[in-house]
């Protein structure tokens, strides 16, 4: 018997990973909840330009608004997912069977955290999905205009072509700051032997971030560059931005690198206490 | 190869202030079975942790196949086959997956992996779990499956730690079996159990484990002839026996079973010892003497524990 591969085990620990994870029920049901907060984001955003007299109505608006609370969800669901990685194998002993076998604790952190990853995008989409769906029927993904009292005001601000090109790019980014937060529960989970303990611990660690945040505390900003809260406020920037006319204001080199940083630095964390660990439960 | 399979050298481990391991020497040579004896909480899980490479040592060293545990290249344990503390099965998934993840982990591939997994279903009667995810199993299915992934792929080392756990009397025979056949073609198993029975008919070598220490270590042979002989005496009135026996110097307790002492001496001794009890009025049924067993060697070295 001998490795089929040049990598080592590590495609082996991926599918392994990838399996494990697509069986998860937490994230079947995140995916749901994800797209229905995408889905109520941009039915809230739509209702609330209806009241105005002078809104800018289109699909794109409604999108960038159903982002927010989408991408809110899908992040919280990445958190709990990372959290469970390691030390839900841990509390049922197949951390242990599986690192008796010829696999690299390395490569078993770097398969979670690519099985995460790609939990992470499945998130971020369906949050997109369901928030594009509902401005798309409500709206359209037309030109955008200016409304007064209902009637189009002057010539198109944003044609819809170039509205879908920065809708893509903010869809495409968006799995990011998820990603990031499930990679943050990886890091947490690689400290615990028992699920609960760690999803608590990841939940400890994100809840008092975020509130922070939400409420804009002075300084918060500096406070908090890293944690997934700046993450999801970048995104929030970065979505209203393609709605509105500017989109020069959106902090695109915040929202690719803060989390693209967070979720490095968090799996190499998680790669780092694994490594060291005792291995008990 | 050379040199032990499996070895530690002054090794120790501790746990805060909980002392698992305090510098155990012992060594499994190549082609033994090799029974790991203590009571709960000697350290013998923690001993196979630090050799498997789980737990890392706090002081000496741990080695398998020759090299540093800890530090060991992951591809060493694909000849190995263990089952440390409990089954560690996916619990979402049915016996034949979690043995297939176990061929893959191996490196099996498609035909080979297929067959590997479909021998193993058969020899241990697993098909009959179908689908059941593992958590729904009973404790000894799921020993009975990782068992079945211990196996997988024939490995040179097989470690168990308490492999008869939840097994009903003929998985144990059956276990047995395999454990037989695998030392025959060449594996070398290390066997941790209570039960002493179980052990003493596999195992070639043997060590105890007391406090963290290793108490005796050596092939069982060497350490039955280590142990002090001893005569099974039934004597009536026992309590009377058990006079003259002290005043004649050997050492006896009771065995347990009514009437029956076992005295500290060597066969030769019996002649005399049988003399001196029907003089003093003790009518002697039975005298044999003991043959040493792992039990013996156990309650032996426990004993030099606690004298210590």
């Amino acid at each position: 018997m001998s490795l089929s591969t040049p990598f080592g085990s590590r495609p082996v620990l991926l599918g392994l990973e990838c399996r494990a994870m697509g069986a998860r029920r937490l994230l079947r049901a995140g995916l749901l909840l994800a797209a229905a907060a995408g889905a109520a984001g941009a039915a809230k955003g739509l209702a609330a330009s209806a009241g105005e007299t002078f809104p800018v109505r289109n699909g794109f608006r409604a999108l960038a608004e159903g982002l927010g609370p989408g991408l809110l969800v899908a992040g919280l669901v990445a958190l709990l997912l990372g959290s469970q990685a390691i030390a839900s194998d841990a509390s049922e002993g197949s951390l242990r069977a599986t690192l008796l076998r010829p696999a690299g604790r390395g490569g078993l952190v770097a398969a979670k955290a690519a099985a995460l990853a790609g939990a992470g995008v499945a998130l971020a989409l369906a949050a997109a999905v369901g928030a594009a769906l509902v401005g798309g029927i409500g709206a359209g993904f037309g030109d955008v205009v200016v409304l007064y009292e209902g009637s189009p005001v002057g010539p198109p601000k944003q044609t819809a072509a170039l509205m879908l090109g920065r809708a893509a790019l903010v869809v495409a980014l968006s799995p990011l700051p998820v990603v990031a937060a499930a990679e943050l529960g990886l890091a947490v989970s690689a400290f615990f032997d028992h699920a609960g303990s760690a999803a608590s611990a990841a939940l400890f660690l994100a809840v008092p971030v975020t509130l922070v945040s939400w409420l804009a505390v002075p300084g918060s900003d500096l406070l908090f560059v890293n944690p997934p809260a700046r993450v999801v406020d970048a995104f929030r920037s970065l979505a209203a931005a393609s709605a509105t006319a500017d989109w020069r204001q959106a902090p695109l080199a915040a929202a690719a690198l803060v989390p693209g940083t967070t979720l490095l630095a968090a799996a190499l964390a998680a790669g780092a206490v694994l490594r060291r660990r005792d291995i008990l439960a | 190869m050379d040199g032990p399979v499996l070895a530690a050298e002054r090794l120790s481990k501790r746990f805060g202030p909980v002392r698992a391991l305090d510098e155990a020497t012992l060594e499994v040579p190549e082609g033994a079975v090799f029974g790991l004896l203590g009571p709960n909480g000697s350290g013998k899980t923690t001993l196979l942790r630090c050799a498997l490479g789980l737990v890392r040592p706090t002081a000496g060293r741990a080695f398998l196949f020759g090299t540093e545990a800890w530090d060991a290249d992951p591809g060493l344990r694909r000849a190995v086959g263990a089952i440390v503390e409990g089954p560690g099965l996916v619990g979402g998934l049915p016996a034949e997956a979690n043995l297939r993840r176990h061929a893959a982990l191996l490196g099996m591939r498609g035909a080979e992996a297929v067959a590997a997994v479909s021998a193993a279903l058969d020899s241990d009667d697993l098909r009959r779990l179908g689908a059941t995810p593992a958590r729904r199993l009973s404790r000894g299915e799921r020993q009975r499956v990782a068992l079945a992934a211990a196996f997988l792929g024939s490995p040179r080392l097989l470690v168990l730690d308490e492999p008869t756990e939840g097994l009903d009397p003929l998985a144990i025979a059956g276990l047995r079996a395999r454990l037989e056949a695998a030392h025959r073609g060449g594996a070398t198993v290390v066997l941790s159990s209570h039960l002493l029975s179980e052990v003493e008919r596999l195992a070639t070598h043997a060590a105890v484990l007391a406090g963290g220490r290793v108490r005796a270590a050596g092939a069982v042979e060497a350490l039955r002839g280590a142990t002090a002989p001893r005569l099974r005496i039934r004597g009536n009135p026992a309590a009377r026996a058990a006079e003259v026996l002290a005043a004649a110097g050997v050492p006896a307790a009771p065995s347990g079973e009514d009437g029956v002492l076992l005295a500290e001496a060597p066969p030769e001794a019996a002649p005399a010892l049988v003399a001196a009890l029907v003089r003093a009025g003790v009518e002697v049924s039975e005298v044999a003497p003991v043959r040493t067993g792992l039990e013996e060697i156990y309650r032996a070295a426990l004993a030099r524990r606690e004298a210590a």
